[in-house]
């Protein structure tokens, strides 16, 4: 009778520990990258510091050149905003919105000389990425890589 | 010997003691119990056990303390376990492979609750919930490989 009990209040006890943990994550910091990436068809040139993404983008792009010209890593907590300046009086503010299950969904704006020219809401999985692009920069196009962790 | 009535059994003549006879059947057994001395015997039998039985069940109702039989009841109530634990616990008890078992259960559905869809999957790096801008084109692109994410949108 006394196992039984303790067999119940044991399952009772990781079903808390699952809950908590869930609840935890759920509340907690949100580590937010952007990196900005000039792409253009000039001499080749791959950035060290893209060489996780390259492959990706040539898989789609036909730029022979991919250099980092920006990086800014942020700490934000859910609905605190992170504003990285870009080239071109440009501005670009993330915000995590909300985290669900493995996703974290943000906010993307875009503004130039202050207006909002373009706005996106995304839910981006843990520990992975996605790439805004096109606007004109240099002979080439900016290219704006966001990774959120948990 | 004991003479017997060739007309009415004992569950009828039970019926009528009991007074469950219909009026019909009741009136025409009435006359015929005043002639018939074998049913009359029976009668007498029956009515003699019920006044019995009656002022026996009598007797042992004034002999119950209705206060105490009250408290009792509800203090059996109250402490009853229901009945669901009681045969979780019958369940569990004897055989120590089915708690294991039912925490595996247990555990499984947690981690299905808190589980969410595409976790694991090879869903998009980002799924794009909406896109407003006053660009002229947009592009949603997602890579073969990693199925990574890019939006592209053309600056007017």
């Amino acid at each position: 009778m006394l196992r039984s009990a303790n067999t119940i209040t044991l399952a009772i006890f990781f079903f808390t520990i699952c809950f908590l943990t869930q609840a935890a994550m759920a509340g907690g910091n949100v580590n937010t990258g952007v990196r900005v990436i000039h792409a253009s068809s000039g001499p080749q040139f791959i950035d060290p510091g893209l060489r996780d993404i390259v492959p990706e983008l040539k898989s789609v792009f036909r730029y022979t050149s991919y250099r980092l010209i920006k990086q800014k890593s942020m700490n934000l907590n859910r609905n605190q905003q992170g504003k990285v300046n870009l080239p071109g009086n440009r501005t670009l503010v993330v915000t995590p919105t909300k985290i669900k299950g493995k996703r974290i969904q943000y906010s993307i704006n875009i503004n130039k000389a202050g207006q909002r020219i373009f706005n996106t809401q995304v839910s981006l999985k843990n520990n992975s990425s996605i790439t805004i692009g096109g606007p004109k920069f240099k002979k080439g196009y900016l290219l704006f890589n966001i990774s959120g962790r948990k | 010997m004991e003479k017997k009535c060739s007309q009415y059994n004992l569950e009828t003549i039970s019926a009528f003691v009991d007074k469950e006879l219909g009026p019909k059947q009741l009136d025409k057994f009435a006359c015929h119990v005043e002639t018939c001395e074998a049913c009359r015997l029976v009668v007498d039998q029956l009515q003699g056990i019920k006044e019995a039985f009656k002022s026996a069940a009598e007797d042992e109702m004034k002999s119950i303390d209705s206060q105490v039989f009250l408290s009792s009841v509800t203090a059996k109530s109250f402490n009853r376990k229901p009945a669901i634990f009681e045969k979780l616990k019958e369940y569990l008890s004897p055989k120590p492979i089915l708690k294991i078992a039912t925490i595996a259960v247990i555990l499984g559905f947690s981690l299905m609750y808190f589980r969410q869809p595409g976790i694991n999957g090879i869903g998009p790096s980002a799924i794009v919930n909406s896109v407003d801008t006053n660009m002229s084109s947009v592009m949603i692109i997602e890579t073969i490989e990693t199925k990574h994410t890019i939006i592209w949108f053309t600056e007017t």
